[in-house]
C-alpha cells in the first residue's frame, strides 16, 4: 500500500510559490543570471507566472542569500523584508509558517531547501 | 559606578527583549562590516579609526504579524572610535520595523512587487561618546519608503535597483526622543585632564540631564560602475526640536571592491561627526573594510 500523502506535501509547493514571488520582489539584480533575471521579469508582469514551471525551474535553485543581498538606507537587509513578506503572506491564505527560528543566514539556501524548514 | 549603571541598561536593552522573543538557541553568530583606517583628523593628527556594525544573531528571526502589516525586532550595535580626537560614537540598540501591507495582487495576496512599500523602522537603544560622558536614552521612529519594482534590463541591472532597496540609494526620515544623561566626572572636568578637543569634542546643544527631541533625515545615492567601483554621497541632518538648533553630517565614500561584498578599499571624506557631539569638524580616512 502507497505512502499516504501528508499535508506538507500540498503546503509546500504554495510555500515555493509565495518565495519565487517575494524573491522577485526584493532581489538585488545583479545577482542573477540573464534566466533567472527573465523569470523573475516574468512574475513582475504577472503574478500568476509565480505558477509556470519555467519560472519555478528557473528561482527554485537560486541561492537566496546571494539573491536577496542588499538594505535600505535605515538597515533593513533585503532578506528580513522577504522573509517577513512571506511570513504575511503565507498566513493570509492559511499556511502558518515559523515567526522565529528561521536560518541564521540565507546564504546556501534555496527555495526548495527553505520551503522545507519553515513550516510550523 | 555610573558607568557600571550605564552599561547594565545599555545590556538590559540589547539582551532581554532579544532572549524574550526568542526561541531556545543561544547566541551563535554575529553579521556585521568592520573596518579599520587610518584617520587625518580634525587637529591634523594621523590616527587610527575603527568602525563596526554588528548584528548579533540572538536566534535573529522574530517576525510578527499584524492587522496592516509585518514587522521584525533584533538587536544591533553600531561603534566607531579611534585614536587622538578621531570622531567616535557608540549606538547600542534593539531596532525592527514595520512593513505597512501593499494593495493585493491577481492572486488575492499582497503585491510587494509593483507598488510603492512603506517601511518604518523603530529602535530602542542607547547612543554615547567613546567615554560614555553623556550617554542618551533614544526612542526612534522613521519612515522609508520602497519603490515599485521595474522590469529588470540584463544589459544594465543597475538601473533597475529597486529604489530604497539598497543602502546607496534611498531616504530615511526619523522622529528621535529620549534623554541624554550625565554621566562626566567632575572631578576630572575640574582638573582640565579629560577636557576633549578636535574631533572628540562635544559641540551638541543639548544638555546633560535633559530630554531630547529630534527630527533626522538621511539621503543618498550612489554611483556604481560595474559593481567593482562605487562613490557614495550621503547626507544625515538633525534638527534639535527642543533646542531649535541643526546639525548635519556629510560624507563621500569611494569604495574599490577587491573581493566584492567582502573586502574593499575605501576612501572616506566626512565632514561633521553626527550624534551623539555633532562636532563640525571634517576628517579623511583611508582603510579596508571587511564584510561578514
Amino acid at each position: 500500500m502507497p505512502n499516504s500523502p501528508k499535508i506538507s506535501d500540498y503546503l509546500i509547493p504554495e510555500i515555493q510559490r509565495i518565495m519565487r514571488k517575494q524573491l522577485a520582489a526584493w532581489c538585488n539584480p545583479f545577482k542573477l543570471t540573464p534566466a533567472e533575471i527573465a523569470a523573475v521579469n516574468e512574475i513582475i508582469a504577472s503574478s500568476a507566472a509565480a505558477r509556470y514551471p519555467n519560472v519555478a525551474e528557473a528561482l527554485n535553485a537560486v541561492d537566496l542569500g546571494k539573491a536577496l543581498e542588499g538594505s535600505t538606507i535605515t538597515g533593513i537587509s533585503a532578506d528580513k523584508l522577504f522573509i517577513a513578506s512571506v511570513i504575511q503572506v503565507s498566513l493570509k491564505i492559511g499556511i502558518m509558517l515559523k515567526k522565529t527560528g528561521w536560518p541564521e543566514s540565507l546564504v546556501g539556501k534555496t527555495i526548495v531547501t527553505l520551503s522545507q524548514e519553515v513550516l510550523a | 559606578m555610573k558607568n557600571l549603571t550605564v552599561w547594565f541598561i545599555l545590556g538590559a536593552f540589547l539582551i532581554l527583549p532579544a532572549f524574550a522573543l526568542a526561541d531556545d538557541d543561544p547566541i551563535r553568530l554575529v553579521d556585521g562590516e568592520i573596518s579599520l583606517t587610518a584617520v587625518r583628523t580634525e587637529l591634523e593628527k594621523d590616527a587610527v579609526g575603527l568602525m563596526a556594525e554588528l548584528f548579533p544573531k540572538l536566534n535573529t528571526a522574530r517576525y510578527f504579524v499584524g492587522p496592516g502589516g509585518v514587522g521584525y525586532l533584533g538587536p544591533k550595535i553600531e561603534i566607531r572610535s579611534g585614536s587622538d580626537d578621531a570622531f567616535q560614537s557608540l549606538l547600542a540598540k534593539v531596532s525592527g520595523f514595520w512593513m505597512i501591507t501593499p494593495p493585493d495582487d491577481e492572486d488575492h495576496e499582497p503585491d510587494y512587487t509593483r507598488h510603492w512599500i512603506h517601511v518604518f523602522p523603530f529602535s530602542v537603544g542607547i547612543e554615547a561618546d567613546r567615554d560614555f560622558k553623556t550617554p542618551s536614552a533614544l526612542v526612534e521612529f522613521g519612515w522609508t519608503p520602497l519603490g515599485p519594482r521595474k522590469v529588470i534590463d540584463p544589459q544594465a541591472p543597475s538601473k533597475s535597483q529597486r529604489f530604497g532597496l539598497s543602502p546607496n540609494r534611498g531616504l530615511g526620515v526619523y522622529l528621535q526622543g529620549g534623554y541624554k544623561f550625565d554621566n562626566i566626572d567632575e572631578s576630572e572636568d575640574a582638573s582640565g585632564m579629560s577636557a576633549d578637543q578636535g574631533g572628540d569634542s562635544d559641540e551638541s546643544q543639548e544638555k546633560p540631564d535633559e530630554p531630547i527631541a529630534r527630527v533626522k533625515t538621511e539621503a543618498t545615492y550612489a554611483f556604481t560602475m560595474m559593481n567593482m567601483i562605487s562613490l557614495v554621497p550621503r547626507g544625515t541632518g538633525w534638527y534639535d526640536m527642543l533646542n531649535q538648533e541643526f546639525y548635519y553630517r556629510l560624507e563621500a565614500l569611494l569604495r574599490f571592491a577587491i573581493i566584492p561584498n567582502n573586502f574593499s578599499l575605501d576612501f572616506l571624506y566626512e565632514k561633521g561627526s553626527g550624534a551623539p557631539n555633532f562636532n563640525e569638524g571634517d576628517q579623511y580616512s583611508t582603510g579596508l573594510t571587511i564584510m561578514f
